[in-house]
């Protein structure tokens, strides 16, 4: 669904703003998607602020940090392939479960074939295997005792194996209900995440939403008329108006300006603010229709005033543009 | 799961978490190598605790292992994305009461590092970033790069700052923007190319 573009463009240190509550919040990159028009700005500044960490001289980790890391991602590997090596082993079980005695009688075919004892890569195979081979076979005497044509001992040792076999697929059913239990426990704590990276960006579409409504309720308190500065705005070709409106906690402010001509080619429109130490860059701002809307959030203590310049595309700390407009008598409201 | 396939030498970041995505160790040895100097330092400069930092860029690294294939590069570039699940990590750690305890006492013992990046000379762009990067938060006057550093490297909102510095919070807001400008500026280059 296409997303609605922001009634006012959030200027440069708005998305600054945002950079830095991410920051403060612990959010890192994957914790919400690409959600609105001002979130590659957002990036670009949360990729200028990670390039802080490059102030610092890079320290090796200790000797053997590698190592450990790396026995560490082998043993989950190797958890993985034991899992997969328990479900073989009882795969075979069930086959031995069905007609155990031909199991054994197999076995008892094959008497060079020695048992693997390598309960790590394959723990349930190898202590089925260890058990047939244990076990005496009576293959020759079996013809002459009883109905069912095995000795006693014989039997006992099919109900023994029959034994072990119900007891591992016991522990067989313990792993699967286990590994179910930690399948459910990690649908939950994705559930939980899907729900965190939700509520993130619902706490920064609200704090966007906050903004915007207080700079509307907020009764402003001072005003800053725009007036053209001199002969040089002639070249303008209209006759711009416009305020800068300044709020309560002299944190927000807002500016609103009409009939003002698209800028030159290869010019912009920066919006500056006048303090006792100097001229400050609030940023630039585009206009639509000769209208131009800008708000943030902060200006600097000690503002005075504002005045609008042409700059070259990029500007600079300093305006080096003409001055078009310029406001420095408050009216209280 | 493939464990053995080799990564070509100088691949790019992201081809190499595609690398792991896929069970290649090797890939992520090679990351490893690349970052973990990097990690450890940040890890390191914000809990002051070498064997903490140190627990910290393992499980980063082990993360990585797990989540490599959630990395989304439209959502930030490789470093950026380890950069800040570090920084992350050792705020939480940071903020767990028996560490701050602990940090009290490293703090006063801590000395320079002498160690260097296990990749060391041959990390040539990382190093050239590091270069720009000193040589632009050199440029920076001290009270902006002081509320800069605050905030990225003790995990502190704009109000924490004032409140531990006593400087007002509007100020502290013109500062951090200001310092973030001129940050943007002065790296247009570096933040281009991770984009």
């Amino acid at each position: 669904m296409e997303q609605d573009s922001p009634l006012i463009p959030e200027s440069e240190d708005a998305s600054a703003q945002r950079a830095l509550e991410r920051l403060a919040s612990g959010w890192i990159p994957q914790d919400s998607a690409v959600s609105d028009s001002g979130d590659a700005a957002i990036r670009a500044d949360l990729e200028a602020l990670a390039l802080l960490a490059y102030e610092l001289e890079p320290e090796a980790p200790s000797e053997g940090a590698k190592a450990r890391l790396m026995a560490q991602v082998r043993a989950q590997a190797e958890n993985t392939a034991g899992v997969t090596s328990i479900s073989q082993g009882v795969a075979q079980l069930d086959v031995a479960q069905r007609d155990p005695a031909d199991m054994t009688l197999q076995h008892a075919a094959q008497p060079s074939e020695a048992p693997v004892a390598d309960f790590r890569t394959h723990p349930l195979e190898t202590a089925d295997k260890t058990l047939m081979m244990e076990m005496p076979v009576a293959a020759g005497s079996s013809r002459g005792s009883g109905r069912s044509g095995f000795s006693f001992p014989t039997l006992a040792m099919a109900a023994g194996l029959a034994f072990c076999l119900v007891g591992l697929g016991y522990l067989y059913g313990q792993v699967n209900a286990k590994n179910a239990v930690i399948a459910l426990q990690q649908d939950r704590l994705e559930s939980a995440q899907d729900v965190e990276l939700e509520l993130e960006r619902t706490r920064d579409d609200l704090r966007r939403m906050q903004d915007s409504l207080a700079m509307v309720t907020t009764v402003a308190q001072t005003a800053y008329p725009l007036r053209t500065a001199g002969p040089r705005s002639a070249s303008l070709g209209s006759t711009p108006s416009g305020k800068v409106f300044v709020c309560g906690q002299h944190q927000r402010w807002y500016l609103s300006l009409s009939d003002l001509e698209t800028p030159p080619e290869g010019s912009e429109y920066h919006l500056w603010f006048l303090t006792e130490e100097g001229v400050v860059d609030a940023g630039r701002f585009e206009v639509r229709n000769g209208v131009a809307r800008m708000q943030d959030l902060a200006m600097p203590d000690g503002t005075h005033g504002f005045q609008i310049t042409v700059e070259p595309i990029g500007g600079g700390e300093e305006p080096v543009g003409r001055t078009i407009m310029i406001g420095d008598r408050p009216v209280k409201l | 799961m493939q464990l053995e396939s080799q990564p070509k030498p100088g691949s790019e970041d992201s081809d190499l978490l595609a690398q792991i995505a896929a069970g290649d160790t090797r890939a992520l040895e090679q990351l490893f190598d690349r970052y973990s100097g990097l990690l450890t330092a940040l890890a390191r400069r914000v809990l002051h605790d070498p064997s903490d930092a140190e627990e910290i860029v393992q499980e980063v690294f082990l993360q990585v292992w797990n989540q490599a294939g959630r990395y989304d590069r439209s959502r930030s570039s490789v470093s950026t994305w380890l950069v800040l699940i570090t920084r992350s990590r050792a705020i939480d750690r940071l903020r767990s009461r028996q560490v701050k305890d602990r940090t009290l006492t490293a703090l006063k013992q801590e000395k320079p590092s002498l160690h260097t990046s296990p990749e060391g000379g041959r990390n040539v762009l990382l190093d050239q970033r590091r270069s720009r990067l000193q040589t632009e938060l050199a440029e920076l006057p001290n009270e902006q790069r002081e509320v800069l550093e605050l905030a990225f490297f003790k995990g502190m909102t704009q109000s924490e700052i004032s409140g531990s510095t006593g400087i007002p919070l509007g100020t502290v807001k013109t500062r951090t923007l200001l310092a973030m400008k001129k940050l943007r500026k002065a790296l247009h280059g570096d933040i281009q190319d991770l984009l």
